[in-house]
């Protein structure tokens, strides 16, 4: 091999040491940031839209609401009317009652895990209320992973889980 | 001189285009998971490295850091994004973009595909200048002197 073949293989390697290092120290900064981040990614978890969009079934169970609840990875969102909500709901839950604009949507979606499974509840006993809110929902954020609890108020209080009173956290929500 | 303007615009390029995606990383996801090449496992990791590749890439080009590595990720990094838009451009998969930002106006795939050789050229041409730099000077570009002591 002659000399300039070498030296400017040398210089390559240079090239590529150096490039190796820079994606190493990306590699760092990016799992860093999206650790401190508010609205982390789940690194190795499918894509959240796409276990919305696989599932045909856009409801869950008592139990696996009761399971996600416990584990706190999900925001449960009230659909029934302020005064309702105001009385007693699902403790933690934020109220977007039925006939909602974007706008109180989009507020009270704000500052949630990314992980957070959002699940709709009301007291109607078609559950059309909470489907019918599910799916605006989804179309306000589209990388959520939303499911309505059938009939879900009645259920969850049968049961005698976790209840609060009080206003809603969301403004306009009043 | 001409060096020293290439690597500004290339790098003020990559650090615009981190900006969006470092923002909004699940927008980003969905846009790296629409070119449908990466397994579903892998599209939150690109999301989330691909960004901040993007960012450090840019502030290492404009102030001259590591430069011939540098340079090397550049044209590595243009030389991907073209290829997966002329793969799903001859696949026919209309895909976004998202090359700077993940709402807004979409260009069809045949000016993303002549956008994306314009910068290929110009980083292949970087590339090539910083080369000759090398060849030509026993002073090493900055950034050298410390990395040929680290891979020795």
């Amino acid at each position: 091999m002659g000399r300039a073949s070498e030296s400017v293989l040398s210089k390559l390697r240079i090239m590529a040491t150096q490039g190796v290092a820079i994606v190493l120290l990306a590699v760092i900064v990016a799992l860093l940031g999206n650790t401190v981040r508010p609205r982390s990614l789940p690194l190795f978890a499918p894509p959240l839209w796409k276990q919305g969009a696989d599932s045909s079934q856009m409801t869950l169970s008592l139990e696996e609401a009761e399971h996600l609840f416990l584990h706190d990875k999900a925001v449960f969102i009230d659909a029934r009317s302020p005064e309702l909500y105001a009385a007693s709901h699902i403790r933690g839950a934020r109220n977007i009652p039925e006939g909602s604009g974007e706008k109180l949507m989009r507020e009270a979606l704000s500052n949630l895990a990314m992980d957070s499974v959002l699940i709709v509840y009301c007291d109607d006993e078609t559950s059309a209320v909470s489907v019918s809110l599910s799916k605006k929902l989804a179309g306000v954020d589209k990388t959520r992973k939303i499911r309505s609890l059938l009939r879900g108020w009645d259920l969850w209080v049968a049961n005698e889980l976790p209840i609060e009173s009080g206003t809603s956290p969301v403004k306009g929500a009043r | 001189m001409k060096l020293a303007a290439l690597r500004i615009f290339l790098g003020l390029l990559f650090l615009y285009a981190s900006i969006d995606k470092i923002l909004y990383p699940a927008a980003f996801a969905e846009v790296v998971y629409n070119y449908r090449i990466l397994p579903d496992g892998m599209i939150h990791v690109a999301a989330v490295v691909l960004p901040w590749l993007e960012l450090l890439l840019g502030l290492f080009l404009i102030f001259d850091l590591w430069l011939p590595g540098a340079v090397l990720l550049a044209n590595g990094l243009f030389m991907i994004f073209f290829a997966s838009i002329a793969f799903n451009a001859v696949r026919g998969l209309d895909v976004e973009c998202g090359c700077f930002t993940q709402e807004g106006a979409s260009a069809s795939l045949v000016v993303y595909l002549i956008r994306d050789a314009f910068f290929l050229l110009l980083s292949g041409l970087t590339g090539f200048l910083v080369l000759r730099t090398m060849m030509n000077s026993n002073k090493k570009p900055n950034g050298v002197k410390l990395i040929s002591f680290l891979s020795h």
